[in-house]
């Protein structure tokens, strides 16, 4: 059974960071879901770290801290931002930014064109356009070992669409909702 | 004013001692400096003497002027002891003693303590529970020959040889039977979307929710396993 995770670390107002990740099955129905408590650097922190901080934050603190505490281990994660992508350094999870295309399909589910070492765009299903898929590097994400994955869940709901609902949920929190 | 030009004389006569010492030390760093007065003709020594003479007035001032208590100058006569500098010009840099208070050898070093930036994850699966789960219609044609096949029997089961005059309207895959009350479909995009009652794992596989038009022109929903 495919499993794929989603994580997004943002700064709200106030030099308030926040950050969720969310784990879905093939049918992209939430198994676990990890947020931070919202993190607020004090202003001695602020002026020792500098322009750091918001990096520091988001991947040595929220972005390492979720993906080491979730239980989906092995599964690939989809970022909210290419920034995030950094994460392959210091986490052993495969990490992915993907972006909906208008692009013609590209032919059989599965099939994929190289863009770049970094980038390439896949078919994911028989009704939806291309998506464009940017990585880390190609170790950090062996195509031929993640791509069944997101075939395999795409098969069933857009594979974009747990992102929204994690940022949504972020919303909530940020505004007290819990 | 009569005060203060009595006090002029005063300040410089008890400078002239110091003022004499401090032009001999001149002289005597002349002489380590490896000028020998033995090598010069006695003229040019008595010139050389006197080029220090505007030397030792300069002296004079400068000491003067260091040694004026405030209320020197704050007096008018102070203002004439100024043009006399000013006409002559000022000190000799090498002959300013500064006393320097000498630095601090130790001091107090205050440690802050910077509040580690730690993260303490939360479980918020059921805060992510309350977000609806959308799912785009897939379009009729597009439908697995067998799914229809399989749907169209389920249309049969229910209305018959009517189940002809069904019309099926969209198809949303993976849904699942436990999400049927929450159901809503957006009329733009004509998205569904749907609640997750509870910890689902793969319960929804090859359910599909179908949005068909029944015999009657009645709009009708319902949640079908269309594939294993």
């Amino acid at each position: 059974m495919a499993t794929i995770s989603y994580l997004d670390v943002v700064a709200m107002t106030g030099d308030l960071y926040l950050g969720g990740l969310l784990s879905v099955d093939e049918l992209g129905l939430p198994q676990e879901f990890l947020h931070s408590d919202p993190i607020h650097p004090s202003k001695l922190q602020l002026s020792l770290y500098g322009t750091t901080m918001g990096r520091y934050l988001m991947l040595d603190v929220i972005g390492k801290g979720l993906v080491e505490a979730s239980q989906a281990r092995g599964a690939p994660v989809v970022v909210g931002h290419s920034e995030l992508l950094a994460l392959a350094t210091k986490v052993k999870r495969p990490f992915v930014k993907l972006q909906a295309t208008n692009q013609r399909p590209l032919g059989e589910v599965g099939d994929i064109r190289e863009n770049s070492d970094t980038e390439f765009a896949a078919q994911l299903n028989d009704v939806q356009n291309p998506y464009i898929f940017t990585i880390f590097d190609r170790q950090n994400f062996p195509v031929a070992q993640h791509l069944p994955s997101f075939t395999e869940c795409a098969a069933r709901f857009d594979v974009l669409e747990p992102m929204v609902r994690v940022k949504r949920t972020l919303e909530v929190i940020q505004r007290g909702g819990e | 004013v009569a005060e203060n030009e009595d006090r002029q004389p005063d300040v410089v006569r008890h400078e002239d001692a110091s003022l004499d010492a401090a032009y001999n030390e001149v002289l005597r760093e002349r002489a380590a400096s490896g000028l020998d007065e033995s090598q010069i003709e006695s003229a040019d020594i008595e010139k050389l003497h006197a080029a220090f003479v505007p030397r030792k007035q300069q002296l004079k001032l400068h000491t003067s002027a260091n040694t004026l208590d405030p209320e020197f100058f704050s007096s008018k006569s102070f203002g004439l002891q100024s043009r006399k500098v000013s006409g002559i010009g000022f000190e000799d840099p090498q002959t300013v003693k500064l006393r320097i208070a000498p630095l601090p050898t130790r001091v107090k070093v205050r440690r802050q303590k910077l509040r580690p930036l730690k993260l303490r994850p939360v479980n918020g699966l059921s805060l992510m529970r309350e977000q609806p789960v959308s799912r785009l219609p897939l379009p009729v044609r597009k439908l697995d020959p067998e799914m229809a096949r399989e749907l169209f029997r389920k249309l049969f089961e229910k209305f018959g040889k009517a189940a002809e005059r069904c019309e099926v309207l969209a198809v949303y895959r993976g849904v699942p039977p436990a999400a049927a009350k929450s159901i809503q479909v957006e009329p733009g995009p004509g998205s569904l979307q749907f609640l997750v009652p509870g910890k689902l794992r793969g319960s929804g596989i090859g359910y599909c929710a179908v949005i068909y038009a029944d015999p009657d022109g009645r709009i009708r929903r319902g949640i079908y396993q269309l594939s294993p």
